[in-house]
């Protein structure tokens, strides 16, 4: 999949804010995997997450021919992203599914043997966490994004997700020490 | 040292967030406290066993159904009517006159004192009108210029439709039923951050008390050379809108023994000294023969709240044309009287009688003890009907963002305790509370506001069990006269 760095989409960008479809199928198809990914991460469900972003891009779509065009795009499509996802778990009544490699479509990398844990059980202890917590994780720790982007893309201080980052990982220490008693 | 803000540093610490003068203060301390080099090492285990979540599940691949979808152009049959969200009273005082009600006509303190009572005379004998809108919004890069055509021939009887860029869309109103098709552009929010964390809302229609409201409020209007619209010689006036009286209003209305009364008083504050650098504008150029309207200007600007927000302008320009040129207002119905595909009957309010109960919201929020802060929810319903009406419960679905257990759906306790019954034209009133975490709410409560839902259980005469839903957009019903 092509990965159209930052600097280089503000042409792309300014397309698809006048409306050129294909333009902005270029941006879907740079910035899917990531959010697919990130939705996966934080819902734990393949179906879900397919849903959310199918969603989320027609939703991005519709706003952009409202943007300027010094828009900084990737910040406001996570910013989007990440209220759409936190939302949406509101509406659950329990826990999202907690086994991902049950799930149709699903790959899922081996692991090597001298690893304790699989992804499976890391998955189930992420999916435990507060949501606001888990989104600075997932974006900090799996997408590799710094404090001041994450603060900058969901509309808060750098302070404020060093804070998120910290209690989450710390429940996440909390459980992963407890061992399987928490997992299912 | 066990504080908290060492752990968030030495989690900082652990994934590379630290400055250097941080650093050195953490790299000092590791050095002589061996409970804070284990928690550390916890940290740097979480880094890695979160690394184990690099993979994406393959395979999904949403471009081409993204862009079929948008090809496509699917209109949706979503429902938005454009009634005020029951909360506004406690974020935003701020009223816009809508030419899309009966026009009012405008005490204006001039000269010639017999203009009022001309201009009332030429209003009320007016039947029909059309009017064309362009209302534009901006608040940073967020805006968005949206169009509105509207047809009137009696105050139960109009249509108006709007589109933007990308939608449109539009309502019908026939007697006691309201139609719409499309989609209807949404009216940007307006998005403010201070104290009471971030408040997000949007500015709606006005109701005709609110229209009077401002009416009241208005200064003097100027008086400006006459200009043609449209090849009619209209007199020109404008004048600024005043709403220093609020405050003392809304402080008013606070009750002091709520728990939340501090707050509330805040957030009032607040709202007040940001509001004093507000500017709402009209302008209006009324036919000089005839004395009825011919064009209107409302402009607002309102300062951004905190550093973090933007100005937010509105200019709203209508024009009024074809008086008195029938209209016909028809419900979307084919020749069978079916729904033409596209529409929908949004709401019907002969349907809507069947309910029982008139309800009013109000939440508030405790966040004064930092250790049990509450959201405090109270609902009053009053039985509109001629009947009584049994076993009154209330239910209410909520939900809070993060790190606090709240059930999905509570029942509301009322002030006397076990079942309510109520007869006609009395009320009760059920309140509710929970505890939350500080940076949930106070980061959410409009998003709280928004996810709460109600619903009114009651048994009637007939022994009828009724499930009445009570949202935000549900309009208050009142009985025929």
């Amino acid at each position: 999949m092509m990965v159209i760095p930052e600097l280089d989409n503000t042409e792309t960008v300014n397309r698809a804010q006048a409306g050129d479809v294909d333009a902005y199928g270029d941006l879907v198809e740079s910035y899917q995997s990531q959010i697919i990914r990130y939705f996966f991460r934080m819902t734990g469900d393949t179906e879900t997450a397919r849903d959310l972003v199918q969603d989320t891009f027609l939703q991005v779509y519709k706003s952009l021919s409202k943007t300027t065009p010094d828009l900084p795009f990737k910040s406001w499509l996570y910013r989007i992203a990440t209220n759409n996802v936190l939302q949406y778990r509101r509406k659950k009544k329990s826990l999202p599914s907690l086994r991902p490699m049950d799930n149709p479509g699903f790959e899922a990398e081996s692991q090597s043997v001298n690893k304790v844990t699989n992804e499976a059980e890391v998955q189930d202890i992420l999916l435990r966490i507060p949501a606001k917590y888990r989104a600075c994780m997932i974006l900090h720790y799996i997408d590799g994004f710094k404090y001041r982007e994450i603060g900058q893309m969901l509309g808060m201080s750098e302070d404020a997700v060093r804070m998120r980052v910290a209690r989450g990982s710390e429940e996440f220490r909390k459980r992963f020490d407890a061992g399987g008693e928490d997992a299912r | 040292m066990k504080c908290r803000k060492m752990k968030e540093k030495l989690s900082a610490y652990a994934n590379g967030e630290v400055s250097q003068i941080e650093i050195e203060k953490v790299e000092e301390h590791l050095a002589g406290c061996a409970e804070c080099r284990e928690i550390l090492e916890g940290y740097r285990k979480v880094r890695q066993e979160m690394a184990n979540l690099e993979s994406c599940p393959a395979n999904i691949d949403i471009k081409e159904s993204v862009l079929s979808e948008i090809r496509k152009k699917a209109t949706n049959h979503r429902q938005i009517i454009w009634f005020k969200p029951a909360f506004a009273a406690i974020l935003i005082v701020i009223v816009i006159v809508a030419g899309l009600v009966i026009w009012q006509p405008w005490r204006m303190e001039t000269e010639s004192g017999g203009l009022i009572s001309t201009v009332k005379a030429a209003t009320n004998g007016l039947q029909y009108y059309k009017a064309h809108t362009v209302h534009e919004v901006s608040q940073g890069y967020n805006s968005n210029i949206i169009y509105y055509e509207v047809a009137f021939a009696a105050p139960d009887r109009y249509r108006v439709e709007a589109r933007d860029n990308f939608v449109s869309g539009g309502n019908v109103y026939i007697g006691k039923k309201i139609y719409n098709w499309g989609e209807e552009p949404v009216i940007p929010q307006i998005k403010m951050t201070g104290l009471s964390g971030e408040i997000v809302t949007s500015i709606g229609i006005p109701t005709k008390d609110e229209i009077r409201q401002m009416i009241d409020t208005l200064r003097d209007m100027e008086q400006f050379p006459d200009e043609a619209i449209d090849g009619v010689i209209c007199l020109h006036y404008r004048g600024e809108i005043v709403s220093a009286d609020d405050y003392e209003k809304k402080l008013s209305e606070l009750d002091p023994d709520d728990p939340s009364y501090l707050y509330m008083k805040k957030m009032i504050d607040e709202m007040y000294s940001w509001s004093k650098n507000r500017k709402q504008e009209i302008e209006i150029w009324i036919g000089k023969d005839d004395y009825l309207p011919r064009k209107e200007r409302h402009y607002m600007y309102l300062p951004p709240f905190t550093a973090q927000d933007e100005a937010y302008t509105m200019t709203r320009t209508t024009e009024y044309y074809d008086f008195n040129v029938p209209v016909e207002i028809e419900p979307p119905l084919d020749a069978e009287g079916n729904l033409i595909e596209g529409s929908s009957l949004a709401i019907d309010y002969e349907l809507l009688s069947k309910y029982a109960l008139n309800g009013s919201q109000h939440m508030g929020i405790n966040i004064e003890d930092p250790a049990h802060q509450t959201v405090n929810f109270s609902i009053t319903v009053t039985n509109r009907s001629t009947e009584i009406v049994r076993n009154i419960r209330i239910m209410v679905s909520t939900i809070t963002t993060s790190g606090q257990e709240v059930p999905e759906t509570m029942e509301a306790q009322p002030s006397t305790g076990g079942y309510v019954d109520l007869g006609p034209g009395e009320s009760e009133t059920f309140s509710l509370s929970w505890g939350f975490t500080s940076e949930t709410v106070n980061n959410s409560l409009y998003e709280v506001v928004n996810a709460s839902e109600v619903e009114a259980r009651y048994i009637m005469t007939n022994n009828e069990e009724l499930i009445q839903p009570f949202t935000r957009h549900t309009p208050t019903v009142t009985p025929d006269k």
